[in-house]
């Protein structure tokens, strides 16, 4: 007897016959064995570029902001696209342990805990653009309110800037405090099985004293549901926020009132992207395939393919909203700066389109869906034309702005702006590679709750249930236990 | 003192925990706890044990970190470094939700 009844239909999340504690062996295994030789390249690599970008941030901070090439049109370049791209690739870790948690989509279990990791990490760069971009960086207290010996001269609170710093540092406490609520029992495993003495301490204190106490369980379910019901709101609302960051302004490009869905659809696309980068290949450096399937691949190229096309929908409604208003000023931003492919910027902006308009599209075939070559090869494009995006709306927008004497030459980043970006993709992946050698990238006891429901040998049982007619399968359901 | 005597059983499944703890609570036996390596569900209410109170606290600490915020802000707009413009609800929420979480 089953506690839950799953449709035959339905594709299997846990492929093989897998056994309890199979399931175990298998997704721990990696982190008590030595890592790989190519962990330790691919470490290296994240490293060096983290310290390159800590050398390009010292010469930020020591020459100032001028090691940027932003001028006084151009006030927001590259650090902002970058602040925005990573806090959209930061939205996917938490529409997927939260949303599809309340909506109880099993196949979250697969993924979540590595998109987790990556939400929080994502934040991390995310955090860093602002932040130094202030220049003065020892000042940036200065953001917080409290009662100071300044006047007490307080923050605006009006400003969706600070909106900004409220925001991204609600959605880093809770997406941590979610990531590690339901990494305590996984590492409670880990502790267990320990063959060294440090080893079995560490992991202890990482556990918090998990036994697995059904009260304990209680409290955890109840926890997380807590969790998922405050992070739900804030999937929605943070890069609402963001995107308040330009639709308030009055510059022609930003104000627009399509900006909140827009922003949000755009951040759950780049980060299911984001996902699929990471998820394919750490399938199939630690042979998870069984765990991370297709099935979930698909279900993941679904949701790009819709977010990708809503993005599209934007698109055209901002061409058509520049022309439809007849201001000049919009329809010069929309007509010239951007959709013109001759236009100094233009560029930039068919990159955008091809990347995340017209090539996600591929994905309403289920074949393409279920390509695994072709799955990351397009997560890879949908990136960089999330990245585009970004560029497009902060440097199109703002380099001839109403008064043609202030116009801008033409801007491109220094060594030590580029500098700063790589340094983000090595923090991300240090903090990855990290993740992937000293915690479980799956969710051990979650697959585990899901394997007698959805797993492959599991789906047979339910065939003699599938059989049987409905009045008798409910009086037995009824007296079960 | 009368001595106090434990029995410990150990289930492969929840299959056949659960009737094993329905019939041990029948007979008058008073379980002590079981430990599972991932959520069982009903498991609890099988066991008899109450329901958590957890979502509760989070709501008074949720509504506590909201009114404050609130509170601090209309304070602060209004008489103390006076603008005339009001509060923010919506991201004194979050204020709240992160007092609600910590």
């Amino acid at each position: 007897m089953s506690l839950k009844y799953e449709s035959q239909l339905r594709e299997p999340l846990v492929y093989g016959n897998k056994t309890y504690h199979q399931v175990t062996e298998d997704i721990i295994r990696p982190i008590e064995a030595k890592p790989s030789k190519l962990w330790y390249i691919g470490f290296y690599i994240a490293v060096a570029l983290l310290l390159f970008g800590v050398y390009s941030i010292y010469r930020e901070v020591t020459y100032g902001i001028g090691q940027w090439n932003l001028n006084k049109t151009i006030g927001w370049g590259w650090d902002i696209t970058n602040f925005v791209w990573w806090v959209g690739i930061g939205h996917a870790g938490t529409l997927i342990s939260a949303i599809l948690l309340l909506f109880r989509q099993g196949w979250r279990t697969g993924v979540n805990r590595a998109a987790e990791a990556m939400t929080i990490f994502a934040v991390m760069c995310a955090g860093q653009f602002p932040i130094w971009h202030m220049g003065r960086v020892w000042m940036a207290f200065f953001v917080m309110p409290y009662p100071n010996s300044r006047g007490p001269l307080w923050v605006n609170f009006n400003s969706p800037l600070l909106w900004d710093v409220f925001a991204i540092s609600t959605y880093f406490t809770v997406s941590l405090l979610f990531w590690y609520s339901g990494l305590i029992p996984d590492f409670a495993t880990v502790r267990d099985r320990a063959k060294t003495k440090l080893r079995k301490h560490l992991y202890g204190i990482a556990s918090f004293g998990w036994t697995g106490s059904t009260k304990h369980w209680q409290r955890h379910e109840s926890l997380s549901l807590v969790l998922a019901g405050l992070s739900t709101p804030l999937v929605l609302s943070v890069h609402t926020i963001v995107s308040f960051d330009f639709a308030t302004s009055v510059i022609p490009g930003w104000h627009t009132t399509i900006f909140p869905p827009y922003f949000v659809a755009g951040a759950v696309f780049s980060g299911f992207a984001m996902v699929q980068s990471l998820m394919i290949i750490v399938r199939k450096v630690f042979g998870m395939e069984d765990y991370v399937t297709m099935g979930h691949i698909e279900a993941m190229n679904k949701v790009i393919v819709l977010t990708g096309s809503i993005v599209g929908i934007a698109y055209l409604t901002e061409l058509f909203m520049g022309w439809y208003s007849q201001n000049k000023y919009e329809g010069y931003t929309f007509w010239y700066s951007r959709a013109n492919l001759f236009s100094p910027y233009g560029w930039s902006y068919w990159g955008m389109m091809a990347c995340n308009v017209l090539s996600p599209q591929i994905f309403w075939s289920r074949k393409m869906r279920r390509n695994l070559y072709v799955t990351f090869f397009m997560s890879v494009i949908v990136n960089i034309g999330m990245w585009f995006e970004r560029f497009v709306i902060i440097v199109t927008s703002i380099y001839r702005d109403y008064l043609p004497s202030s116009w801008s030459v033409y801007y491109s980043p220094s060594t030590w702006e580029i500098g700063f970006y790589l340094g983000s993709f090595g923090l991300f992946f240090t903090c990855f590679f990290l993740f992937a050698k000293y915690m479980p990238v799956i969710a051990v006891a979650e697959i585990k709750y899901v394997l007698k429901i959805s797993g492959e040998s599991y789906k047979d049982d339910m065939a003699s249930i599938e059989n049987k007619d409905a009045e008798q399968f409910g009086h037995e359901m009824a007296h079960a236990h | 003192m009368a001595k106090k005597k434990f029995v410990v059983g150990c289930f492969d499944t929840e299959d056949t925990l659960f009737p094993a703890v329905k019939k041990v609570r029948t007979e008058g036996y008073k379980i002590q706890d079981v430990y599972t390596p991932f959520a069982v569900h009903g498991l609890d209410h099988a066991l008899g044990m109450r329901e958590t109170s957890l979502h509760t606290a989070g709501f008074i600490y949720g509504i506590t970190g909201t009114t404050t915020a609130i509170s601090c802000i209309s304070w602060i707009f209004t008489k103390d470094w006076p603008l005339d413009i009001g509060g923010k609800p919506h991201f004194a929420l979050q204020l709240g939700f992160q007092l609600c979480l910590s």
